[in-house]
């Protein structure tokens, strides 16, 4: 069964309220379910994020097929996307 | 001539999604609009271009899109264009501000607004967006299938702008728009939908909500009467958006508006006397105070006279009206056999305007100790019918009716008591009989043989 968006936010949530009981590598393989079941035009396309903190530039574009591997290599992305996904301030 | 300044970046990645929109698209709909703009495209988005194009008296606004952080945005090459602690002059005191930026509200904005900039908008987070990534000119936001949703939303801005209206109503369109999108773009992304809805819910006005683009034209107002009645029989709401478009100059507009109750729109022409007025019916299921979000947008007219547009908006709380009823038992008949007493109770709802209540529960009970229970329900004139059987003791024949009616959303709750008179158990009253004449007999019969 494919990962829907709205599961993936679920899962963020879960992650920012109860970091016990769900891992991030839990959370990196719901979101390759869920680039793996988007149509291909999507799956090519882009989600832009920009982070810039002070005057440490963090510029992302990141192709949907690269978030998991972004995710997993960038802790300061990871933390401010799932803060976003779950609805929270970043 | 009003003139604006359009920032665009064109160096990496998010500038080349984002920016030819800005050359192609935005510049040419500001252009229709009367908007004669600057446009501080690639290497000539930096400091001092910008800081020189402001000083131009007809400049009275910048935008653009360009990254951002907590007390600055960086142009071409990340060179910073604008930063907190910056000599802002006096020309800065006639530009409204509002650029796509990450994280300027945070400082950069408030700040800028401290300086004398009258009006500003920024978001306070990231601003997130998706993009399909084709190839693009920027001419039409269709090129891009998922990026086309935020730049409608986004300019919606900066088009109400050059309209004449004032920035706190373009502001709200702006948020109105990023909330039709967010839609639009839910039948296709619902990913993009949620982005649509973070930046929306992120953006942030400071300054003056009055403050106007020197659109020429003769400015107008919205008068606006709002009445409410909310029908509980009818589980609808009747919202009348009445109202007048006045022109600041004592003349009579003309043209249209469009009146909005939530996601519920019309046109309406105005009147002679430039009044306006529209009944909405609106039905809901639960009786329960209701919030309405009501706007009219006048979108200006122009034809000797240019009557420039304006728009406002409120919030309207309708609570719940409840009416109370009377139920009736209008006819018990019984009837006896045996031990069983068989009842028939006919009865009526009706509320405190005597109007029959159709469709609803009335428990009837047979009292005697224990209660009997049968469900009955009002038909469309608000009549009930129920039938009972009851075993009851020889010599009992009286029983208490009650018809009970425990209301809902809408209707109070009511009650009737009636008595029900029913003959005793004859055959076993005669059977004793028969066996006390027969004893007697036999005792008669003892005794005189004594």
């Amino acid at each position: 069964m494919a990962t829907t968006f709205g599961e993936l936010r679920e899962a963020a949530k879960q992650l920012v309220s109860q970091p016990m009981t769900f891992s991030v590598d839990d959370f990196i393989h719901k979101v390759e379910d869920w680039v793996n079941s988007m149509p291909e035009w999507k799956r090519n396309g882009y989600f832009g994020f920009v982070v810039r903190i002070g005057n440490i530039e963090r510029r992302y574009l990141v192709r949907y097929t690269e978030l998991p591997k972004v995710l997993r290599e960038d802790p300061v992305f990871r933390e401010r996307y799932i803060r976003a996904l779950a609805g929270l301030p970043t | 001539m009003v003139k604006l300044v359009i920032v665009a970046p064109y160096y990496e990645e998010v500038t080349q999604l984002w920016n030819p929109f800005l050359k192609g698209w935005v510049k040419s709909e500001l252009e229709k609009r009367g908007a004669q703009v600057i446009l501080l495209w690639a290497d000539d988005a930096n400091k001092e271009k910008l800081f020189e194009a402001v000083k131009d008296p007809d400049v009275h606004g910048v935008l653009g899109a360009a990254h951002g952080w907590e007390r600055g945005i960086v142009g071409q090459y990340n060179q910073v264009l604008i930063q907190v602690g910056d000599q802002i002059g006096p020309e800065w005191k006639k530009i409204c501000l509002n650029m796509v930026s990450c994280l300027v509200a945070q400082e950069l904005i408030p700040w800028l607004v401290e300086q004398g900039v009258p009006s500003a908008v920024g978001e306070v987070t990231e601003y997130a967006f998706t993009s399909d990534g084709s190839p693009r000119d920027g001419n039409d936001p269709e090129e891009d299938q998922l990026l086309k949703y935020y730049l409608r939303a986004e300019y919606t801005f900066w088009f109400r702008m050059a309209e004449g209206y004032t920035a706190g109503q373009a502001y709200k369109q702006m948020l109105e728009e990023y909330e039709i999108q967010a839609r639009e773009a839910e039948k296709v992304d619902e990913e993009t939908a949620y982005w649509l809805r973070y930046d929306a819910s992120n953006r942030k006005f400071f300054g003056d909500p009055n403050f106007v683009l020197p659109v020429p034209g003769v400015k107008t107002q919205i008068q606006l009467n709002i009445t409410t009645i909310r029908d509980p029989r009818k589980r609808k709401d009747n919202i009348t958006v009445a109202g007048k478009v006045v022109a600041l100059d004592g003349s009579v507009p003309k043209g249209s508006v469009e009146i909005w109750v939530n996601d519920l729109g019309t046109v309406v022409n105005l009147d002679d006397q430039g009044g306006f007025t529209y009944t909405f019916t609106i039905n809901w299921l639960k009786n329960e105070e209701t919030l309405y979000h009501i706007s009219v947008n006048y979108p200006g007219w122009s034809n000797n006279v240019r009557y420039l547009p304006t728009y406002i908006d409120t919030e309207v709380s309708v609570k719940p009206v409840t009416l109370p009823t009377k139920l009736t038992i209008e006819d018990i008949e019984t009837k006896r056999d045996g031990p069983l007493v068989y009842f028939n109770i006919k009865g009526k709802l009706v509320d405190k305007d005597g109007v029959p209540v159709p469709g609803q529960k009335i428990n009837v009970y047979v009292g005697n100790g224990e209660l009997y229970e049968t469900d009955a329900e009002t038909n469309e004139n608000g009549e009930f019918n129920v039938s009972i059987e009851k075993s009851y003791p020889v010599l009992q024949t009286k029983a208490t009716v009650v018809a009970r009616f425990s209301g809902d959303d809408v209707y109070q709750s009511s009650e009737d008591i009636e008595t029900a008179n029913f003959p005793p158990n004859w055959d076993v009253i005669k059977t004793l009989l028969a066996a006390v004449a027969m004893v007697a007999t036999v005792i008669a019969i003892i005794l005189a043989s004594l």
